[in-house]
């Protein structure tokens, strides 16, 4: 009997916490799939380990169970935003003053790497605080920025990156551009005359072709290259060359983008991956 | 468990401690050394704190990289002609006013301690510097030459803002040299070939660091001579920047546009005069497909063999407005030969009864020959032994092809 009303005791407490804790409407629930094609974000640690730890409260827009569930979770590769709150202290650890923050960073996830989000503040004088999230993989941050008393190799390593991957935004976006219509196609030919990054070799057959439909819409400066990039192809280069210019603009374009004829080619068909 | 001995040096037992017994010296002398140990804090920081190196202000592009190491020390890191330097930017905080606040705050300062590392942490910076071929300063800012070269990448018309690739190459900037040595080699935006500049332009740009530079530089050694080789070698190690010249390119740069539109005006009043060679010119400088398709028609009617091999392509594919027309191309391809132009060989494809297929290596005439009709040969033969100029079909034709 005794047992009895323990155990009903113990119920009514569970019912009664768990009436207190609200389950989120349309929570964030991780993909169901294979672990390794997935990314991990963590925000675990503890103030007492010096590390001051953010509470992830959203992923996406979808709020993300109390903190206590678990500081871990498992993403899609790809675009995610993430909300996420910390405290700033002042005073003594053991009797925090502090008031409670609001973020968002925005990242995308590779499949197989750890993710962490960070906050840290200095509190000597005027407060600073500063909430970026790591790569632990790579190690490099992916978002949000680097106090400047932070690791300096990580600092240049995340700067580098950063540069990187603008560079290779910035080709795509003109390479985009010019199958749209919206830029000469002599701009995505310089990459490949000279070798530029993102791309790590020059590759004088595709800028070539480039140039080849740069002459095409009537670039004139792209037909004067022409003749004189000729002279620098060998026989096994110009052939390459030929066939790349005389593949249609589509498989020299990003799928889906709007393509123009090039001279002397077909408007649609197949031809060889450059 | 350390146990004081009854005259301790301690500076806290001031000699008395005879009189005490030993349980109150282990308190007395363990309370010190935790005094000692929780208010050294902020004096400790102080002492450790570097001070801004000095005659920073003599550090300029031209600088020689020993008196660079002189004045900020060894590189905390390399990366080719980039070298890191890591030093301090602020002042040292006064020491004594750190051990009173260390002796006023009663070891509280402990507390802040990784605070205190984070402020000395921030006034420390780093730097890139980049050097060139000789040892001397070319950079003090690589960061501003990449987005000087960025900004020039994203220009909506490159050859208007040369100025900015000109500033990026004189900053060391490998690409930015790789641009300025395709721009040499193949007399892009209408700059004068000239091999050696072109040379020594990827010799510079491998020095700096482009991947491509050096498989292109072995390329174009091979059509130069020895002396042209030692030319450019010799440019490559006395280079230094000369960002005086990229201002003189922006006045070109002016000029060449102003050129550029005079030309074009000067083209358009020939071209409308008859002259055949501007008809063909202005149709290369028109943007696709109206005023391009017009002023080539006009050239190829009033004779001229490129315009004309060109609208037998159109009319062979069938491109932009026009209609695939076989016994048009090669009526055109025709007429271009018996005004003494070759045939082409060149790539391409070409549609047959199956499809496209690639590639071209054959005269286009001939292969357009071979797919036509004995009606339609016929007739091809017939138009051009009929064949006069006809100027009004291209404003005609180009009207019929835009409905």
């Amino acid at each position: 009997m005794r047992f009895h009303s323990s155990a009903a005791g113990l119920l009514g407490l569970l019912v009664s916490l768990s009436a207190c804790a609200t389950p989120p409407t349309n929570p964030y629930v991780p993909p169901d799939r294979p672990k390794e094609e997935l990314a991990t974000l963590d925000w675990g640690g503890s103030v007492w380990s010096g590390r001051r730890a953010p509470d992830v409260t959203a992923i996406d827009g979808r709020p993300v169970a109390a903190r206590f569930l678990g500081s871990s979770t498992s993403l899609a590769p790809g675009k995610h935003s993430i909300d996420f709150a910390y405290s700033i202290y002042r005073g003594l650890y053991a009797i925090p003053s502090h008031s409670y923050i609001d973020r968002t960073l925005t990242f995308t996830a590779e499949a197989g790497h750890l993710y962490r989000v960070h906050t840290d503040c200095a509190t000597l004088g005027s407060t600073a605080c500063s909430s970026w999230i790591e790569d632990k993989t790579a190690e490099i941050v992916v978002a949000g920025s680097l106090p400047n008393w932070a690791d300096q190799d990580l600092m240049m390593r995340s700067h580098d990156a950063a540069k990187v991957r603008e560079r290779a935004a910035l080709f795509e976006d003109q390479l985009s551009s010019v199958c749209a219509g919206d830029r000469p196609a002599s701009d995505v030919a310089l990459f490949y005359l000279a070798g530029i990054a993102p791309l790590e070799e020059g590759d004088l057959a595709t800028a070539y072709a480039w140039y080849r439909l740069a002459a095409s819409r009537g670039d004139e400066d792209a037909d004067a290259a022409l003749a004189a990039i000729e002279r620098d192809l060998s026989p096994e280069q110009l052939k390459r060359a030929t066939e790349a210019a005389a593949s249609p603009p589509a498989t020299l374009c990003p799928e889906g983008a709007q393509n123009e004829p090039v001279e002397g080619l077909p408007p649609d068909g197949s031809g060889e991956d450059m | 468990m350390w146990i004081g001995p009854r005259h301790s040096a301690s500076p806290c037992n001031r000699g008395d401690a005879a009189r005490l017994g030993p349980r109150l010296v282990f308190v007395s002398t363990s309370a010190c050394l935790l005094a000692v140990l929780l208010t050294g804090c902020a004096a400790t920081k102080a002492a450790l704190w570097d001070s801004p190196p000095e005659g920073q202000d003599q550090i300029k592009v031209g600088t020689p990289r020993s008196a660079v190491e002189d004045i900020l020390g060894r590189p905390v890191g390399e990366d080719g002609p980039v070298q890191t330097y890591e030093y301090s930017t602020r002042e040292r905080p006064n020491i004594a006013l750190s051990a009173i606040l260390d002796v006023a705050t009663m070891g509280m300062s402990a507390m802040y301690w990784s605070d205190f590392q984070k402020a000395y942490d921030s006034q420390r910076v780093r730097r890139n510097f980049v050097y060139g071929p000789d040892d001397r300063l070319v950079s003090l800012s690589p960061d501003a030459a990449d987005q000087t070269f960025e900004r020039w990448l994203k220009s909506d018309w490159r050859a208007d803002s040369l100025e900015l690739l000109c500033q990026a190459a004189n900053n060391g900037h490998a690409d930015a040299l790789a641009v300025e040595a395709a721009r040499y080699r193949y007399g892009l935006w209408g700059t004068d070939i000239d091999p050696i500049k072109a040379y020594a332009s990827i010799g510079l740009a491998a020095f700096f660091g482009n991947p491509a530079a050096a498989q292109m530089s072995e390329t174009w050694r091979r059509d130069m001579g020895p002396d042209q080789v030692a030319e450019a070698d010799r440019q490559v190690a006395s280079w230094q920047p000369d960002l005086a010249s990229c201002e003189s390119s922006e006045t070109s740069v002016a000029e060449v546009a102003e050129q550029t539109k005079t030309r074009l005006e000067g083209l358009e009043d020939l071209a409308g005069g008859g002259n055949v060679e501007a008809q063909y010119g202005l149709a290369l400088a028109m943007s696709w497909p109206d005023e391009h398709l017009k002023w080539m028609c006009l050239a190829a009617n009033h004779g001229h063999p490129e315009a004309q091999y060109k609208m037998g392509d159109y009319y062979r594919i069938g491109f932009g407005p026009l209609d695939e027309d076989p016994v048009r191309a090669f009526l055109w391809y025709g007429l271009a030969q018996a005004n003494g132009l070759e045939p082409k060989i060149e790539g391409g494809y070409i549609k047959t009864a199956t499809g496209w297929e690639c590639c071209i290596d054959r005269p286009p005439a001939d292969i357009v020959f071979e797919g036509m009709t004995t009606a339609e040969r016929a007739e091809a033969a017939r138009l051009i032994s009929d064949w006069k100029p006809n100027p009004a079909e291209c404003e005609g034709e180009m009207a019929v092809s835009e409905n």
